[in-house]
Parts: structure tokens; C-alpha cells; sequence
């Protein structure tokens, strides 16, 4: 008696189990289809084109945005430039809709295409943006 | 999403319900000790679910209802097992296990409340290997051997494996040196604490953990530098390492030897994988089902060689589904690292998810005689305190990463 009620109850469980999987995996077909589809419009990133030699960044770095960041000397940053030039805390990236860039009234400034950052400033794929010594470009 | 969110905990629900009421006559009369236990799983699983649809809606619910499902499986298993032990009259271990998973559920909740930003904690990192490398010293003074591995303190009636914890803390610590840009002296500093932490544990004869502590810190390390010459030199160290230690350490040695043929040792030092194989060979496609196996003929069956007694009574496919399970889990945690908004929270996760793989490689790979055994748990699943709750501490974390705060 015990012995069949096993059995049958056996297969059931693995069965159930074996469901849930199935939704799972289902749920991850989807999910890898939406993703492609998102791509597109996201995945925006700072290319360093020009450092100095001796600190930290080199030339060719990628930073991805992915979210609201700051820029700056201290170790909190989520970008870091150990560079006598920069300031603290000098500049934050502001992700909303579209990408906004803002001075932290650092000593020396930053510039998009050459123009000094007053107030937030709204920032594009190919602009310079210079910070210290550092130039990025985003891409 | 919401719809199959819950269309797969009512299937979680009647996982659980048949399990445990399979249980209730198993031992030849009508037991009802089961059903209480299915009740409150089932009340635990609900509540926390609940919770966390309607205070954190954002997170990823997958990795909790995955772990809860592995989790019923563990305590079923504990519970069929401790049929077989004399005068059987209470389910000691299964109450216990259960206990911990409780426990585990409310630290689980716990971390979803406490944790600040994640990138807040980033800055500590002195602090995680100070903590790491003390919890796994301490075990060279205070702990006491138990199993051939002296990686356990005991206080009182109260055990625990420093080195479950130590993991967690070394995947912050990880987590906060590499996610900074580092150069060569950042580099050397991380092999330095590494070494320690390795060396410590194969002093204490704590094989598997060394091993996926060298598993965790390689993938971080790949996933934070993207360089593949350091895996090789990894894979090159780690090769010397394995050498080094065959002939120098006498445990390590026995492992080897009776991975190369356990017949040779069957009725002394290769009993266990003996056993387990043979259990598992029993099982065969479609498994003996649940009360009509042996599995208790295997030794540790609660812990290490959970799986094999698994093996043995739901089969190969019940095995597979198992795995799978993991792999499902193991890509939930992955999906949330590719997910996460810094760098810092992506490296945490990946840490925990190559810690989860890697540990239930080692596991499933130690008893099906793939790879030579090494003793550590199977997540969620063995019987166990300190990995039941390290398993939910990670398990919290990576919630909360998957949050996106």
C-alpha cells in the first residue's frame, strides 16, 4: 500500500517541480527578448580620450552610466581622478530622461566643447566634456 | 509577471503539501507530525512573499521562491531521514532544520530592512577582511575538530563553521577593493589577503571551502579587470598549490587516493562515496520514491551527501530537477549583477551567485565521485545552521541589489 502511494505520489512531486521550471525558464525567454529590445536606447558610457601619464585613468577607459554619479578626487566617487586639478567632488551626471552634466563649484571648472559649465547642462553622444586634465568623450 | 509570480508559489504550495503528506506514512502507520510541518512552511513561505510584494514589489521574487522550494525539498529529506534513527518519536533534526530555516526567512527580512545603499557600505573594506580572516583564525585557536575538519567553534551546545560566515565577508571585501580602478599595488594587496584566508583554511583541513574561496575570488577578479591572464595565472597557481599541498598535507593525499578508486578503500576511509554511489545507482531513472530507498545506509546522508539519498529516491530526473533548480538560481542571481545600477552591487552579486555555483558544484560533483570529495553543505538544502543562514544573508543582498537601490 505504502509502496504504490509512493510511487504515485513520487511522480506527481517531480512532475509539479518540473512545472515550475518550465514557467521559469518561460520567464527568462522573455526577459532575454525584452532586453534586446531595450538596448537600443540605453548604455550610455565616458570615453577617457586624453590623461596625463602619471595618474590613476588611463587613455581608452570606458565609464558606463548607468545611474547618477558624481566625479571627483575623493574615494566615494564613482569616478575617481587622483589629479592635483581636480576638486573633490567636482562634477555630477544627472540621468533622468536625458543626460544632464553639473559643476559642484570646483575650483578649476568643467567644460563641454569648450564652454564652462554654470548650471545643469544637458549633455549628447560625441561631446567633449574636460575635467581638470582629463577629457572624455561620450559615446 | 505578477500572474506567474504566483501561479509558481501555488505550485511551490503543492510541492510542499505532497512531500510532506507522502511523508505522513512512510514509517508504516499515520503520522500527522508532517502535516504540521507542511503547515507552517506553507504559512512561512505565504507571509514572507507577501512582505515582500508589498513593502519591496521591485526585486526579483525568483530568488526567494527558488530557495524556499530547495529549502522544503532539504527539510523533507531531513525528516525521511530521521525516521530511520532508534526509537524514533520526534523529528530531531528535521525540527531543528526547520528552526533555521525560520530563522533564516527573519534574517532574510531583516537584511530587506536594515541595508543602507549599497554603495554606502562599499567604503569598509579593511573592516571585511579584518572580519574574514579573524572568524577563520579563530577556529586555529578555539575551534575543535569535528569530522577531520578543524573548522568548528563550539559554545556550549552551540556549533557553528566560521568559515560560512567568513565567505560573505570576503565577497564584500572583494567587492569593495576591485570595484575601485585599481592598479598593481591594489592587486598584490588582494592576492595577499587571499593567500591568508586560503592558507588558513587548508591548515584547517577545510579542503572545499579553500576551494571555492579560490573559485569566488578568480570570477570576481575576471569580472572586475576583464583580463584573462589572470585567470591563467590563477589556474596556474592553483595547479601548483594542489601539488604542493598532495605531497605536503597527508588529508589532502587520502581525498586523492580514494578519488582514484574508492573500491580499493570501501570498507574504511572510501565508505561514504561507496555508499553514496551505490545509492545513487539504486535510484536509477525514476528513483525508488520517497520512504522505500536506503538512503540512510549512507554516513552524513543529512549533510554532504544530501544529494545522493535525493538521488536515490526521486532519481536521475529528480536530481536533474534539482539542478536545475540551482541553475535557475545561479542566472536569477547573474541577471541581477547584469541588472544592478553600480559596480560596486554588481561585483557583490556575481560573488554570491559564483559562491552559490560553485559550492553546489563542488558538492554534487565531491558525491557523485566527478572531482575529489571535499565536505561543505549543499545551499538550502543540507541540514545545517551557519549555511542555512549565510545562505539567507546572500540570499537578502542580493534582493536588495536587485531592488536597484
Amino acid at each position: 500500500m505504502v509502496r504504490y502511494v509512493s510511487t504515485a505520489l513520487k511522480f506527481i512531486i517531480i512532475a509539479i517541480i518540473y512545472v515550475i521550471i518550465f514557467r521559469i525558464i518561460r520567464l527568462m525567454y522573455i526577459d532575454l527578448k525584452r532586453k534586446g529590445q531595450l538596448k537600443e536606447d540605453m548604455d550610455l558610457a565616458l570615453e577617457v580620450l586624453d590623461a596625463p601619464e602619471n595618474i590613476n585613468i588611463s587613455r581608452g577607459s570606458i565609464y558606463p552610466i548607468r545611474d547618477s554619479i558624481t566625479i571627483g578626487r575623493k574615494e566615494d566617487n564613482a569616478i575617481v581622478i587622483e589629479d592635483a586639478y581636480v576638486s573633490n567632488y567636482h562634477a555630477r551626471i544627472i540621468l533622468e530622461d536625458d543626460i544632464y552634466i553639473k559643476d559642484l563649484d570646483s575650483t578649476n571648472g568643467t567644460y563641454v566643447n569648450g564652454k564652462r559649465v554654470v548650471r545643469l547642462t544637458k549633455i549628447s553622444e560625441g561631446d567633449l566634456i574636460e575635467i581638470g586634465r582629463i577629457t572624455f568623450k561620450v559615446i | 509577471m505578477m500572474e506567474l509570480e504566483k501561479k509558481v508559489l501555488h505550485s511551490i504550495y503543492f510541492v510542499t503539501f505532497f512531500l510532506f503528506f507522502n511523508l505522513c506514512f512512510i514509517t508504516g502507520k499515520i503520522d500527522l507530525i508532517p502535516l504540521i510541518f507542511c503547515l507552517s512552511s506553507i504559512i512561512l513561505i505565504s507571509y514572507s512573499s507577501f512582505i515582500i510584494r508589498k513593502f519591496y514589489p521591485k526585486g526579483d521574487k525568483f530568488l526567494f521562491l527558488i530557495s524556499a522550494l530547495l529549502c522544503q525539498i532539504g527539510i523533507v529529506m531531513i525528516y525521511r531521514l530521521d525516521t530511520r534513527t532508534q526509537n524514533f518519536e520526534i523529528p530531531r533534526f528535521a525540527l531543528k532544520q526547520m528552526t533555521w530555516f525560520t530563522i533564516g526567512i527573519t534574517i532574510f527580512m531583516i537584511i530587506l530592512f536594515i541595508t543602507p545603499k549599497m554603495i554606502r557600505i562599499s567604503r569598509y573594506k579593511y573592516l571585511y577582511i579584518f572580519i574574514a580572516l579573524s572568524l577563520l583564525m579563530s577556529t586555529l585557536f578555539i575551534g575543535r575538530e569535528i569530522k577531520g575538519s578543524k573548522n568548528w567553534i563550539v559554545i556550549g551546545s552551540f556549533s557553528f563553521q566560521p568559515s560560512e560566515i567568513a565567505k560573505f565577508f570576503i565577497i564584500l571585501y572583494l567587492a569593495s577593493a576591485l570595484s575601485k580602478q585599481i592598479n598593481k599595488k591594489d592587486l598584490i594587496e588582494t592576492v595577499i589577503f587571499m593567500f591568508l584566508a586560503i592558507g588558513f583554511l587548508v591548515l584547517e583541513k577545510d579542503l572545499g571551502a579553500a576551494l571555492i574561496f579560490f573559485g569566488i575570488y578568480l570570477v570576481m577578479l575576471y569580472i572586475a579587470t576583464s583580463q584573462g591572464k589572470y585567470v591563467a595565472l590563477g589556474l596556474l597557481a592553483f595547479s601548483l598549490g594542489g601539488f604542493i599541498s598532495y605531497f605536503l598535507f597527508s588529508h589532502v593525499r587520502i581525498r586523492v587516493q580514494i578519488w582514484l578508486n574508492p573500491w580499493k578503500y570501501k570498507l574504511d576511509k572510501g565508505y561514504q562515496i561507496c555508499q553514496s554511489l551505490f545509492a545513487i545507482a539504486s535510484g536509477g531513472l525514476f528513483g525508488r520514491g520517497l520512504g522505500l530507498g536506503y538512503p540512510y545506509l549512507i554516513p552524513l546522508a543529512l549533510n554532504d551527501f544530501i544529494f545522493s539519498a535525493i538521488a536515490e529516491e526521486f532519481g536521475l530526473i529528480g536530481a536533474s530537477a534539482l539542478i536545475i533548480l540551482y541553475i535557475l538560481l545561479v542566472y536569477r542571481g547573474l541577471r541581477t549583477a547584469i541588472y544592478s545600477k553600480d559596480y560596486f552591487s554588481q561585483l557583490v552579486a556575481v560573488g554570491i551567485s559564483s559562491m552559490l555555483a560553485f559550492q553546489v558544484f563542488v558538492v554534487i560533483g565531491g558525491v557523485t565521485k566527478m572531482i575529489p570529495m571535499t565536505g561543505i553543505t549543499l545551499p538550502f538544502v543540507s541540514y545545517g545552521g551557519s549555511s542555512m543562514l549565510l545562505n539567507f544573508l546572500s540570499l537578502g543582498v542580493l534582493y536588495k541589489i536587485s531592488e536597484g537601490r
